[in-house]
């Protein structure tokens, strides 16, 4: 069960969410993805995004304005 | 007893991000509110177009007959003063309500432009947004919620064309972002 | 529903102090409406509907330009959805103070001509929502935030509009002028017109809400 980090601080929405996904392919079932973002839609688009793949989402709110998205695979 | 119910409130409903649907409800209220009372929709692009009005006017240029500001509703300029300007007070206060709900749920943060690309793209888009908005009498509120709303065609063609120009956008991100 | 988690990255939960900056803000707009009601009576509630906007838009993440983009990109069409059913208490509103309130004063609402200026002004505006990363709405929305970038989008937005009511002349006399204002209710009647467009509208949410999402 690995953690892997991607670093999307700076990156404007819908780049994270591409970026995770892309990053989730390589992973295996189990593993998991930590997304950092500092944009506000990230926490909702994400999440909204890859409902449909049935995986487990927490959101940790970091710093102020600073969300990390935990999503298992 | 007091403070559980108070923290219950403030990080469901403050701090709290409000679904789509919720945000939908209260936007569309609060339209139809400023309409009741001030005879007009929510827009206000034309505020920066009046911004460089009056600074024209500032430099000793004469603004007096240029069609945009005579031939449509944009006679305003010559009427009022940057503080009295509906469009002003609108741009200005939105900054503010969006300062006040960031800095209410704590997620207000100075975030510094990523990279030499970010800022070309941001003054890009800014332009073309502003430019194009003053061709379509209005921005995404004034010419495509409240057009809409107001149940004028040209709000219907406005949200049609600006998929396409989205689409293009959408490319031109993934191209230099992704 | 992701749960919502406040930790520092130390693992220590913190009092966040921004809060109390909102109070201090919030008396700072008692101030600013102060101010203006001594310049005109009717000021502080334009600005109170302005800090409203505002505060509905940060806390729900209301972007026209995601609206468009997640349909496009992420082939999600939650915010559309909500973008329309903005747009059907717009309409239900519109009608009914026309119809029953505005009376003789009719035409309040935002109706200008419609034509090829209106699809290529459209078309620049979605391109330079999309790269600039927020609309109009949304770009005053993430100043508030503190995002510096849609603040270089802010100062794009002013200069291309100046240039743009500058350049305004020109699209007068080549389009615009010979370009007609299409009402539906001119078409229609008033209700027939309000008929329509909440028809329309109520068939795209439902359409949306099947086929993408």
């Amino acid at each position: 069960m690995a953690i892997y980090f991607l670093d999307a601080l700076g990156d404007m929405c819908p780049i994270p969410a591409l970026k995770a996904e892309k990053k989730l392919k390589d992973l295996k079932e189990g593993d998991v993805l930590v997304v950092e973002s500092d944009h506000s839609c990230a926490m909702t688009s994400i999440p909204n995004y890859l409902k449909k793949r049935k995986h487990e989402i927490t959101i940790e709110v970091v710093e102020e304005g600073i969300w990390q998205i935990k999503i298992v695979k | 007893m007091n403070s559980q119910n108070g923290q219950g409130f403030y990080s469901k409903y403050i701090k709290g991000v409000w679904p789509y649907w919720l945000g939908a409800v209260f936007l569309g209220l609060l339209n139809v509110l400023f309409l009741y009372f001030y005879h007009r929709f929510w827009s206000f692009s034309a505020a920066f177009a009046y911004w460089g009005g009056w600074f024209f006017q500032e430099l000793g240029v004469s603004i007096e007959n240029w069609p945009y500001f005579n031939h449509y509703k944009y006679i305003g300029i010559f009427k009022e003063t940057f503080f009295e300007n509906t469009e002003t007070l609108l741009v200005l206060g939105m900054i503010g309500g969006a300062l006040l709900s960031a800095l209410a749920a704590g997620e207000f943060r100075i975030r510094k432009v990523k990279s030499k690309k970010h800022v070309y793209f941001a003054l890009a888009g800014g332009f073309l947004m502003g430019y194009g908005a003053r061709l379509s009498f209005g921005c995404n509120i004034g010419a495509y919620l409240s057009a809409i709303g107001s149940m004028s065609l040209h709000g219907w063609i406005f949200g049609i064309f600006t998929f396409f120009g989205a689409l293009v956008g959408s490319k031109i991100l993934i191209k230099y972002f992704l | 529903m992701p749960q919502t988690i406040v930790k520092t990255k130390e693992g220590k939960k913190r009092k966040i102090k921004q809060p109390y900056l909102a109070v201090a803000f919030l008396l700072v707009n008692l101030a600013i409406c102060y101010f203006l009601f001594l310049l005109k009576p009717y000021l502080p509630g334009i600005w109170i509907f302005g800090m409203g906007f505002g505060y509905v838009l940060q806390r729900s993440r209301f972007c026209f330009a995601a609206s468009f983009r997640d349909l496009i990109v992420l082939k999600n069409s939650a915010l559309m959805r909500a973008v329309i059913i903005a747009m059907i208490i717009s309409t239900i509103g519109f009608f009914l103070l026309q119809v029953l309130y505005f009376g003789q004063d009719r035409f309040a609402g935002q109706v200008f001509p419609a034509g090829f200026h209106t699809a290529l002004g459209a078309f620049f505006f979605g391109l330079g929502m999309v790269i600039a990363g927020g609309c109009a709405s949304g770009v005053l929305m993430r100043m508030g935030e503190g995002y510096l970038m849609q603040w270089l989008a802010f100062a794009g937005m002013v200069i291309g509009s100046v240039v743009g009511s500058m350049s305004f002349g020109f699209w007068e006399k080549v389009f615009i002028d010979s370009s007609p204002t299409i009402y539906l209710p001119d078409l229609f009647g008033w209700t027939g017109g309000f008929l329509i467009q909440i028809a329309v509208l109520m068939l795209l949410y439902f359409l949306f809400r099947k086929y993408i999402d």
